[in-house]
C-alpha cells in the first residue's frame, strides 16, 4: 500500500485557486477606477496635511525667541488660515450653479450671485491672496532676519 | 438674497496677488538659500522654506495661467491643465506636510551636533586654562603680539607690573604698551638708533630666530630708567612663517646694577690682588735705594747741609717700607678666611642641621656670603689704593730729593754714582706704583657703545709722532663701518697704549706697526690685531709672556704687568687678546671683542648694556 502525504492535496487545491483567478478576471479586481469627487478629496486632504503642519510647526516654535522668529511664526499661522480658508471655498464651490456667475468680462464672469450666508462668505474668501501673499511675505522677512544674526549665535536654534 | 457681488476684484487680488507670490517667491528661495550650511535646523528650514516657495510658484503661476488662457479664450485649454495645476498643488502640500514632521529628527541632529561642540568647546578651554594657568604662574612678562604689532594676549604677571587690565592691553599696538614712548611703529626708528630694535621688524626682514636683548625703558613716574631683558621667539605656521612673536620681558635693572656694583668691587679686588705683586716686585729697587742713601748718610758730615735731604731720603725710603709692609698685611687680611660662594652651598648641604633649609635659601646665603666677601676685598682695594698713593708721594720726594742732591756732585764721583742708583731704583718703583695705580684710576671706569675704529685713531694720533722720531712707519687698515663695542673707552685705549708701546720697543728703530681692524671670522664679534716687524716672541717664552710681572724688557724699563693687565681688561669686555708670530717676521697681537648688536646667543659683557 503506498502511502500519500497530507501536504500533496492542499497543494493542488491552491494552485487551482491561483490558476483560476489568474486567467478568469473580473474587473474589479484590477486597476481601480476613480470618479470625479476623489481628486477634489484628495486635494482637501492636502489642505489638512498642510493645516495640521503649519500647526504642528506653530506648536514647536512657539518658544522661540529671537531675531526672525515672531515673522516665521506669523507666516506659519497666516498659512494655516489660508488652508482652512481655501479648504472652505472648495467645499462651497461643488454647491454652485453656474447660473449663479452671470455676465462676461473677457471672458470670465463679471458678477456673483449669492444664495446664502454661506457663499457670501465664498465670494469674499476667493479673495485668499490676502492672506497667503502676507504669508509669504512674513516668510521671506523672517528668514531675511535670521540670516543677518551672526552665525554662531545660531547653533541652537531648535 | 437678491444681488450681485463683482467678481472684478476677486480677479484684480488674483493676478496681483499672485504676481506677488512670484515675487516673493523669489525672496524666499535667495534667504533661504544662504541660511541653508549654517546648522541643521537651517538646513531644515531651507527645505521647508523651499518647498513653500514651490507651491507659492505652482500656485501663483497657475491662476495666471489661468487668466491669461481665459482672457485669451482658451478656455478649454484651461479645462485640460486645470487639473495638473491642483494635482500639482497637491503633491507639494503633502511634500509641505511630509517635510515639517521631519523636525524631530533635524532636531536630534542638531542637538547632537550641538553636544559634540560643547565637548569640543570643554577641551578647547580646559587647554586654554591650563596654558593660561601656565603662562601666570611664570614669574617673567609674557606677551603675544601678532604681525600688525598687536597685543593678544599676556600673562599675570604683565599686567600686574604694568598695572593694566587685560581689556587695555589686548587689542593694543605693543609700541603703546611696551615702549609707552614711541607712538607709531616709525617713531620705533628712532629707538634703534638707541639700540632698541624690534624683533618683529628683523623677523620680518628674514630672521626667524630666537632672539634676546635689553631695552633701557625710561616709564612715566620714574626717574630711574629700567633695564627691559627680552627674549622673542617666533611661534610658526604650517608653512613655516611667523604667526605670532611671543616675547618675555625680565626687568633685570636691579641685576645690571648689582653686576655692575660686582664688577667695581671686583676690580678693587684685582687692584688688591695686583697690590700683593707689587708689594713683593718693589722690595729690591727699595733695598737698594734705602741701602745706598744710608751709604750716602756716612759719607756726609753731621754738619753737611745735604745731610737733611739724605735725612728727608732714608725718611721717606722707610715710609715707602712701611707702606709696602702695610700693602701685603692689607693682603693677607683680605684673603684669609675667604670661603667661595659655591663651596658655602656644599658646607651648608653636607650638614645635617641645615638639612630641611630649600636650595634657593642655600644659593641665596652663599650670594650673601660672597657679596660679603666682595664687599670685604673691595674695601681693602680701596685702601690699598690709598696707600699706593701714599707710596708714590713718598716716591716722588725720594726722585726729587736725589735729582736735587746729584747736582752738586760731579759725575765721576762716587756719591754722584750712589745718587743716581737711588734715583734709577726710585723710578723702577714709581713705575711699578703706576701699574697699580693706573689700574686704581680705571676702576671707576664707565662703559658705553664705541666705535673701535675711532678710539683706535685716537691712540694712534697720540704715539705717532714719538713713533716716526724712530723711524717707525704705522699702517692704518681699519674696516669701515664695523659694528660698535660695549666698552670702557679709557681702559681699551690703554689696552691699545699697551700693545703699541710693545710693538714699538720690540722693534726699537725703524720698523712698522699695522693695525688691523675687522669683523672677526664668527660674524659675531669684532676684531682688533697689532702687528709688528720686529723680532717676534720666542717660542720657549711665548706662554708666559700674560704672567703677571713677566718682562723681557731691560730692568728698569718694564713691569711686566702691562700684558697682564691688558689681557684682563679684555677679558672683562667679554672679548680675548692673543699672541702670535708672523712668518715672515714679528709679532702679531689679536684682540677679539663681541658687538654690542648682534646680542643672539653672544657671550654678554659684564657689564650693563648703557642704550640697549
Amino acid at each position: 500500500m503506498v502511502h500519500l502525504s497530507p501536504i500533496k492535496p492542499a497543494l493542488r487545491i491552491v494552485s487551482w485557486a491561483v490558476g483560476g483567478i489568474l486567467f478568469s478576471p473580473l474587473p474589479a479586481l484590477a486597476v481601480q477606477a476613480h470618479g470625479h469627487p476623489e481628486g477634489l478629496y484628495v486635494h482637501q486632504l492636502g489642505h489638512l496635511a498642510f493645516l495640521v503642519s503649519m500647526l504642528y510647526i506653530w506648536f514647536r516654535t512657539r518658544k522661540r525667541r529671537g531675531a526672525g522668529w515672531v515673522f516665521i511664526r506669523l507666516a506659519v499661522v497666516l498659512f494655516a488660515l489660508w488652508n482652512v480658508n481655501t479648504f472652505l471655498i472648495h467645499a462651497i464651490q461643488v454647491s454652485l450653479s453656474p447660473g449663479q456667475f452671470v455676465g462676461r468680462i473677457g471672458g470670465l464672469p463679471r458678477y456673483f450671485q449669492p444664495r446664502s450666508a454661506l457663499e457670501v462668505y465664498y465670494y469674499f474668501g476667493k479673495m485668499d491672496h490676502l492672506l497667503c501673499v502676507p504669508a509669504a511675505f512674513f516668510l521671506a522677512m523672517g528668514l531675511r532676519r535670521m540670516g543677518r544674526r551672526p552665525e554662531d549665535a545660531s547653533h541652537h536654534e531648535f | 438674497m437678491n444681488f450681485k457681488l463683482p467678481l472684478i476684484y476677486i480677479h484684480c487680488v488674483d493676478t496681483i496677488g499672485s504676481t506677488l507670490m512670484l515675487i516673493l517667491a523669489a525672496g524666499i528661495f535667495y534667504e533661504s538659500f544662504r541660511l541653508r550650511k549654517r546648522s541643521f535646523f537651517h538646513l531644515y528650514l531651507f527645505l521647508l522654506s523651499c518647498s513653500l516657495g514651490t507651491f507659492a510658484v505652482s500656485r501663483a503661476s497657475g491662476h495666471i495661467l489661468k487668466s491669461f488662457l481665459i482672457y485669451a479664450g482658451e478656455k478649454a485649454l484651461w479645462k485640460t491643465l486645470a487639473p495638473l495645476s491642483g494635482s500639482a498643488n497637491t503633491v507639494i502640500f503633502v511634500l509641505i506636510a511630509s517635510l515639517s514632521f521631519y523636525y524631530g529628527i533635524f532636531r536630534n541632529l542638531q542637538l547632537a551636533r550641538d553636544r559634540e561642540r560643547r565637548a569640543h568647546l570643554r577641551a578647547i578651554r580646559g587647554a586654554r586654562d591650563f596654558l593660561q594657568k601656565v603662562v601666570d604662574s611664570l614669574n617673567t612678562q609674557l606677551v603675544v603680539i601678532d604681525p600688525s604689532y598687536r597685543i593678544v594676549g599676556v600673562n599675570r604677571k604683565f599686567l600686574e607690573d604694568f598695572n593694566l587690565s587685560m581689556d587695555e592691553v589686548v587689542g593694543a599696538y605693543c609700541y603703546n604698551v611696551l615702549h609707552r614712548f614711541c607712538d607709531t611703529v616709525k617713531n620705533c626708528r628712532k629707538d634703534e638708533a638707541e639700540g632698541h630694535f624690534c624683533p618683529w621688524k628683523m623677523i620680518k626682514e628674514g630672521r626667524n630666530a630666537s632672539m634676546s636683548m635689553i631695552h633701557r625703558h625710561r616709564y612715566p613716574g620714574m626717574e630711574e630708567p629700567r633695564y627691559i631683558e627680552i627674549s622673542a621667539s617666533p611661534a610658526l605656521d604650517n608653512n613655516g612663517d611667523a604667526e605670532y612673536l611671543i616675547e618675555t620681558l625680565t626687568d633685570v635693572t636691579d641685576k645690571i646694577k648689582m653686576e655692575e656694583i660686582e664688577r667695581k668691587q671686583e676690580k678693587l679686588t684685582g687692584v688688591m690682588e695686583m697690590a700683593s705683586a707689587v708689594a713683593h716686585e718693589l722690595n729690591t729697587p727699595m733695598f737698594t735705594v734705602l741701602g745706598n742713601a744710608q751709604l750716602l748718610k756716612r759719607a756726609f758730615k753731621p754738619d753737611d747741609p745735604a745731610q737733611k735731604d739724605v735725612e728727608a731720603i732714608l725718611r721717606n725710603v722707610k715710609k715707602m717700607s712701611r707702606l709696602t709692609k702695610q700693602m701685603t698685611q692689607i693682603t693677607l687680611y683680605a684673603t684669609k678666611d675667604y670661603v667661595d660662594g659655591e663651596k658655602l652651598v656644599d658646607i651648608m648641604a653636607a650638614s645635617g642641621s641645615e638639612g630641611d633649609v630649600p636650595v634657593q635659601e642655600k644659593a641665596r646665603a652663599a650670594r650673601e656670603e660672597r657679596w660679603l666677601h666682595l664687599e670685604k676685598m673691595a674695601a681693602m682695594g680701596q685702601l690699598t689704593a690709598s696707600v699706593a698713593h701714599e707710596l708714590n708721594n713718598a716716591l716722588n720726594i725720594v726722585l726729587g730729593y736725589s735729582q736735587l742732591l746729584s747736582r752738586g756732585f760731579s759725575k765721576e764721583s762716587r756719591d754722584y754714582g750712589d745718587l743716581k742708583k737711588i734715583e734709577k731704583n726710585a723710578k723702577q718703583c714709581q713705575r711699578i706704583v703706576a701699574g697699580l695705580l693706573d689700574y686704581t684710576r680705571s676702576v671707576a671706569g664707565e662703559r658705553s657703545v664705541e666705535d673701535v675704529n675711532r678710539h683706535l685713531e685716537e691712540v694712534l694720533r697720540l704715539v705717532e709722532h714719538r713713533m716716526s722720531l724712530d723711524g717707525i712707519e704705522i699702517v692704518r687698515e681699519f674696516s669701515p663701518g664695523l659694528a660698535p663695542v660695549m666698552m670702557d673707552a679709557n681702559e681699551m685705549k690703554q689696552v691699545y697704549l699697551n700693545l703699541l708701546n710693545n710693538a714699538a720697543q720690540a722693534m726699537g728703530k725703524n720698523g712698522r706697526v699695522t693695525v688691523t681692524t675687522a669683523r672677526s671670522e664668527d660674524e659675531d664679534g669684532v676684531m682688533v690685531s697689532i702687528s709688528d716687524t720686529g723680532p717676534g716672541i720666542p717660542p720657549e717664552i711665548m706662554d708666559k709672556i700674560f704672567a703677571p710681572l713677566f718682562t723681557t724688557k731691560e730692568a728698569g724699563l718694564g713691569t711686566g704687568l702691562g700684558l697682564n693687565v691688558s689681557r684682563e681688561i679684555v677679558r672683562k669686555h667679554g672679548g680675548t687678546l692673543e699672541a702670535e708670530n708672523i712668518p715672515e717676521g714679528g709679532a702679531r697681537f689679536i684682540i677679539r671683542l663681541p658687538v654690542y648688536l648682534e646680542k643672539t646667543g653672544d657671550p654678554a659683557p659684564e657689564a650693563p648694556r648703557k642704550s640697549g
